[in-house]
């Protein structure tokens, strides 16, 4: 009976040794899965028993940026720009755009060309205050920029003034970016005009029919005008030189004009001095006020002057003068 | 009969329409811009110059003449008073301003009487007035007896030369104050590694007037240069600028070759993973073909990823050549990527790009890992379950034996 209980005894503790040791290979397997589970997590804590200080390391990664904007010029930063008369004038405008995220990141580039004044960023293309081109080109500069160059054909009745450009960047993303410089349009006197003012035949002691004579502002300031004329030389007191008669010349307050209004039909002398202003040799300013041209569309920067001359006794044949148009600049209101 | 009275009737119709445009057409739409000009701060006995505008819009020569009034006419001066100006050929007029020593500070005026010749003609038997146009540009100038010195510099320049040549730079300054200037213009050559400064010059010879622009040349000698690449660092002292420019020492007679790296492309943005195409464009501008071979790494913060490293490929005269490379990482970063082109025994500049690598979206990768980590958790716990079930049934039957 002893012997059984001995032999139960040691089967029992056999089978017990056989079980501690697979309760080691499972906490052997528990701390091995243990530290596979946590080689997992970053070791960016650190701390000891009895320290004060617990060191934890933060990571951040910036994902996308904006493009910002650096050395923007406007026509190679130059201070002020000239436009060209009765025509447009190409400014260029250009800045580097710098994203992070690298100069290839820069999708899209446009630019607004404004009267800093008068206009803002977004408004409406207007040829005297406003200008957009929404197709700017991006031409790598490095690593990180880009050169934005956009231009603007700006016509000659652009205001002048300080005008803004602003340009803009897209990158990929959709994130935008802006900068903006300024320049000084500067202001143009320009004048257009006919070849002649032809009165055709007139009568030896009459008056002509009037002639109509269109002056056209093709500037961007208001315009008065000195007029003044002579026969052959400047200053030599006569409106006209005739090939034929006994004088030759037409004196020069035979020739008037009126700068307001117009007086049709056939006049008499009377009539006509009491109705047109003398020429004169020398040059006399005289209110004009035409204003530079608003609307796109058509010129409206035109006004007329009224011309008629008196040819009196003495002359005849092919009768020739010239008139001087000068324009200055008429004071702001 | 018909036929006739239909042509007279368009041939007077013709000559109305001729004779109207003849009247209303303008050819002689003159311009100057600016309207005013101002001379600021000109100093007593000094000098200044300005350029102003003048166009006209007709494609025949139209001339031009010029005649200054007022208090500045002894000392307002021009290159030309008469001149043709076309609306292709513009007229760039330069006023030049030399006020006298004595004269007190202060501000004067006076206008340019811009006029024209009239393209207008007489008609015979009738009365013509022939329409000259004119424009009265106001000028004022202050005058003061305190200096003040400014510049810019631009333009920088070399050209590679044969051995024993002088070493042509250039560089454009604009005087922007009122007193003359003598710019120091600083060269440091380095050699084709650039890691020695192998000759420094300095030269400050020239004067540039005030308001006045000039291309400064300086030539420096190449007897203590070898043959091969150099690297040049100009500077302009007074105006704050500074370029860094490339030029070559050649054999007598050699050939010139020069090449351009111009980009190095990938797209902006990838996820781990993609393969992305990475493309180096380079040019061949010189005289003669070259070997060209490019070189460059990835890199992620410091540490290098890939190395980038060509076959060598012939590059014919004109002839743009694309070094192509494929990448695919597999962490998330900015990777730079930046490289150079060697060819026939010189180097381009370095030129660089960057790659965004983001994170994949919610896909199989994730689903893998949250997989892992719940398998390995559930295992765990499972492991604990039983080596607590497990003790207690060692204890019963440690109990057991006793």
């Amino acid at each position: 009976m002893v012997k059984k209980y001995k032999k139960i005894n040691k089967k029992i503790k056999s089978n017990l040794k056989v079980k501690r040791s697979r309760l080691g290979i499972w906490i052997f397997l528990e701390v091995v899965l243990c530290v596979i589970l946590f080689s997992f997590f970053p070791e960016s804590i650190f701390a000891g028993v009895g320290e004060n200080n617990v060191t934890v390391i933060t990571n951040l990664t910036v994902g996308n940026v904006f493009p910002e904007f650096t050395n923007l010029t406007i026509e190679d930063n130059s201070s002020n720009v000239a436009l060209i008369p009765n025509s447009t004038k190409k400014i260029y405008c250009s800045g580097l755009a710098t994203d992070y995220n690298g100069w290839n990141d820069i999708s899209y580039g446009w630019g607004e060309f404004f009267d800093n004044s008068n206009s803002l960023y977004g408004e409406e293309d207007d040829n005297n205050i406003h200008y957009t081109n929404s197709s700017c080109t991006i031409d790598e500069e490095s690593m990180y920029s880009a050169w934005i160059n956009c231009s603007f054909d700006v016509w000659y009745y652009a205001n002048y003034g300080t005008w803004n450009c602003t340009l803009f960047a897209n990158d990929t993303k959709g994130r935008e970016g802006s900068g903006d410089d300024t320049i000084i349009i500067s202001s143009l006197l320009a004048l257009g005009l006919p070849d002649s003012i032809n009165y055709g035949e007139v009568n030896l002691t009459e008056v002509s029919l009037e002639n109509i004579t269109n002056v056209t502002n093709y500037g961007n300031v208001k315009i008065n005008l000195s007029l003044s004329g002579y026969g052959f030389k400047p200053e030599d007191g006569n409106a006209m030189n005739c090939t034929l008669g006994s004088i030759k010349n037409i004196s020069i307050e035979h020739e008037k004009y009126n700068l307001t209004d117009s007086n049709e039909g056939i006049l008499d002398l009377s009539q006509f001095i009491a109705n047109y202003t003398n020429l004169t040799s020398f040059p006399k300013v005289k209110e004009f006020n035409l204003d530079y041209r608003q609307n796109d569309t058509y010129n409206e920067a035109i006004n007329s002057t009224y011309w008629r001359i008196y040819i009196p006794a003495g002359v005849s044949g092919e009768c020739m003068g010239n008139i001087v148009f000068g324009a200055v600049q008429a004071p702001e209101d | 009969m018909k036929i006739n009275k239909i042509s007279n009737y368009k041939m007077v119709v013709f000559a109305i329409s001729f004779i109207l445009v003849l009247t209303f057409v303008s050819s002689a739409n003159i311009g100057v811009s600016p309207a005013s000009i101002y001379f600021k701060d000109v100093l007593r006995g000094g000098y200044a110059e300005k350029v102003v505008t003048i166009t006209v819009d007709s494609i025949e020569p139209t001339q031009v003449t010029i005649t200054p009034r007022g208090e500045i006419l002894e000392w307002v001066s021009f290159e030309e008073t008469e001149f043709e100006v076309s609306k292709d050929n513009p007229y760039y007029l330069k006023i030049i301003n030399q006020p006298p020593m004595d004269i007190p500070n202060g501000n004067y005026s006076g206008f340019l009487r811009v006029t024209t010749s009239s393209k207008g003609s007489g008609v015979e038997g009738q009365a013509t007035g022939i329409v000259n146009a004119a424009l009265d540009l106001y000028t004022e100038v202050s005058i003061t007896d305190i200096e003040y010195s400014s510049c810019r510099a631009w333009n920088f320049n070399v050209q590679s030369v044969e051995e024993g040549d002088d070493v042509p730079f250039k560089v454009k300054i604009y005087n922007e104050g009122n007193v003359r200037l003598s710019p120091t213009i600083k060269i440091d050559i380095w050699n084709q590694e650039r890691t020695e400064v192998v000759k420094q010059i300095e030269f400050s010879e020239e004067i540039v007037i005030p308001t006045t622009e000039k291309e400064l040349s300086i030539n420096v000698d190449s007897g203590d240069l070898e043959i091969g690449q150099y690297w040049a660092e100009i500077t302009s002292v007074e105006c704050y600028a500074s370029e860094t420019l490339t030029f070559d020492i050649l054999e007598e007679g050699a050939l010139r070759a020069q090449g351009n790296l111009l980009s190095v492309k990938s797209p902006p943005w990838i996820k781990i993973g993609d393969t992305t195409l990475i493309e180096a464009l380079f040019e061949n501008v010189g005289e003669k073909s070259v070997n060209a071979r490019f070189r460059g790494e990835i890199t992620l913060g410091n540490e290098i990823i890939q190395i980038l490293e060509s076959e060598i490929s012939t590059v014919g005269i004109g002839d743009l050549e694309a070094f192509k490379f494929y990448f695919t990482p597999k962490k998330e970063g900015r990777y730079i990527i930046t490289g150079i082109v060697f060819y026939d025994g010189k180097r381009t500049f370095e030129k660089s790009t960057v790659i965004n690598v983001e994170r994949n979206g919610f896909g199989v990768d994730n689903l893998k890992t949250i997989f892992i980590y719940l398998f390995l958790i559930v295992l765990i716990a499972y492991l604990a379950y039983r080596i607590k079930k497990e003790q207690k049934k060692n204890k019963k039957r440690r109990n057991m034996i006793r």
